[in-house]
């Protein structure tokens, strides 16, 4: 989907615009938002140590040395994805609360204890969904847990479009995603080879300016900051009218 | 509101209580012995009156596969003698669903009910104001009128009938005590399958000339005819 690439590229960009930022990998077990972000070689602590009194929160805190103000928390490797409870990922949050402006966090993908633990703490949520019949049951289906859960607001980035791609078989037009899904549109990500590339570099592309992607994930920055970004052509290209679907008759009522 | 049952234990035995959009929700950590859920319930039953009160509540497993034996001990010793009203059992354990289905549980995550919305009329039946997500299950004795879609994934089961304003792409049986009376209307209809009383659609798709247009579907000389609503 692009959750922990996503977590990444606003995290970086949040930072640049200034915002004090955390990045938690929620992921336990299977971490990798450290080598996604490259700061796998620093990590010395993780928040379960946090929580335990191992060590202390700050002890913890991986210091990106690219951007002020940018920090990784990262998650144990070496642990079962139940070694948390909820109660303990709200304190863990309670606690970051006062040090950040912006706590991001990535979680694993499903619907198991891991996905709720990540969920729990969080205030709002940000749901990946590529433009697939699949993903977008998926999302569906989280969104749902996340709506049972009081979680809002619930938006949506939609992933890995390729805006001059014929349709065929499985895929779905930008409409129809939100026609579905029926929530408020954060961004879209087109597919990009430089977030491959990045990923291997272990550098987020919205440290440099120039992609399609890091361009989208830079808006999706300034629009969770509180900006309203307009959304730019190749967007509206996929479809006409598709900002009509977004709030249809039957979509969120409130 | 969030009350933690095991603030005085070593968390593993816990049970956590949280206020929901349509109630309660009480998750079981997946690790306790059986005995120690029980006396941590035992507990919550004595220090949290609204327990037992109007609110309803969602038991949530998580990953723990349960007994046949664990589920009837549960009701007779939590559910029924607490006055309980519970919306519905989840479990992430395909074996247990299935035997809380076969038992005549309600399963699935349940709709938040909305102010002044999803409520039952006059006649019995349930009008509900909002769409059915993936995973979402709403199963009612009577008629079910759906204000919004039934996505995929999403089940919608009643002893009457089924009519679902927008589009119907989840799984509709109608008709659930084997009543062939009834009928399933949608808005539009891009179902694979759909149910009336005993009768089981065969394999439904795109090819059909009604799909994604609006259509009813009655149970006539033994088989289930599907037309396009014509108004
Ligand atoms: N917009 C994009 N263009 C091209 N490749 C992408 C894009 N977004 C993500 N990818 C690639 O897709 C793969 C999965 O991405 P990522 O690890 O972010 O997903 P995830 O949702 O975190 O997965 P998991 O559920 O395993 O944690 C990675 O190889 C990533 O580089
Ligand atoms: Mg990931």
């Amino acid at each position: 989907m692009g959750k922990t690439t996503t977590t990444s590229n606003i995290a970086v960009a949040l930072a640049r615009g200034g915002h004090r930022v955390v990045a938690v990998d929620a992921d336990i077990g299977l971490r990798n938002l450290d080598v996604i972000m490259g700061l796998e070689n620093r990590v010395v602590y993780n928040f379960i140590d946090v929580l335990e009194g191992t060590c202390r929160l700050h002890q913890a805190l991986v210091r990106d040395k690219r951007v002020e103000n940018l920090f990784l928390l990262p998650a144990a490797q070496t642990r079962t994805k139940d070694a948390v409870n909820s109660a303990q990922m709200e304190e863990l949050c309670a606690m970051l609360r006062k040090e950040f402006d912006f706590i991001l966090l990535d979680s694993p993908a499903g619907i198991e204890s891991g996905f709720r633990n990540a969920a729990v703490g969080a205030d709002e949520a940000i749901v990946i969904a590529t433009p697939e019949v699949s993903s977008v049951r998926d999302a569906d289906r989280i969104i749902g847990l996340l709506e049972s859960m009081g979680k809002t607001p619930i938006r949506l980035v939609i992933n890995r479009l390729r805006p001059n791609l014929v349709r065929q078989g499985d895929m779905l037009e930008v409409s129809d995603v939100l026609d579905i899904l029926a929530i408020d549109l954060l961004g879209i990500v087109p597919e990009d080879d430089s977030v491959v590339k990045a990923s291997n570099r272990g550098e987020p592309l919205t440290f440099t300016d120039t992609s399609p992607a890091s361009k989208a994930f830079q808006r999706i920055a300034l629009r969770i900051a509180g900006e309203d970004v307009p959304f730019p052509k190749f967007d509206e290209d996929r479809s006409s009218g598709f900002f009509a679907a977004l709030r249809k008759f039957f979509g969120r009522t409130e | 509101m969030s009350y933690a049952a095991n603030s005085r234990n070593s968390p593993e035995e816990g049970i956590i209580l949280k206020g929901t959009g349509y109630g309660l929700r009480m998750i079981f950590s997946e690790d306790p012995p059986e005995e120690e859920l029980f006396s941590s319930l035992r507990r919550l039953s004595a220090e949290v009156p609204v327990l037992s009160g109007n609110l309803g509540v969602v038991l949530d497993f998580q990953g723990r596969p349960l007994t046949r034996a664990f589920i009837l001990r549960l009701l007779s010793e939590f559910v029924w003698p607490g006055n309980i009203r519970v919306l519905s059992w989840i479990c992430l354990d395909g074996e247990t669903m299935n035997n809380l289905r076969s038992m005549g549980a309600a399963t699935g995550e349940p709709v938040p009910e909305r102010t002044g919305r999803g409520e039952k009329s006059a006649s019995g039946s349930l009008i509900l104001h909002r769409s059915l997500r993936s995973g979402q299950r709403v199963e009612h004795d009577g008629d079910i009128l759906i204000i919004g879609h039934v996505n995929d994934g999403a089940e919608v089961f009643a002893s009457g009938s089924i009519c679902v304003w927008g589009r119907l792409k989840g799984t509709a049986h109608a008709g659930l005590d084997g009543g062939e009376e009834h009928t399933v209307v949608a808005g539009l209809f891009e179902a694979a399958q759909v149910r009336l009383g005993s009768k089981v659609s065969a394999s439904l798709g795109s090819g059909m000339e009604w799909w994604g247009k609006p259509v009813i579907i009655t149970c006539e000389n033994n088989s289930l005819i599907v037309r396009e609503l014509q108004l």
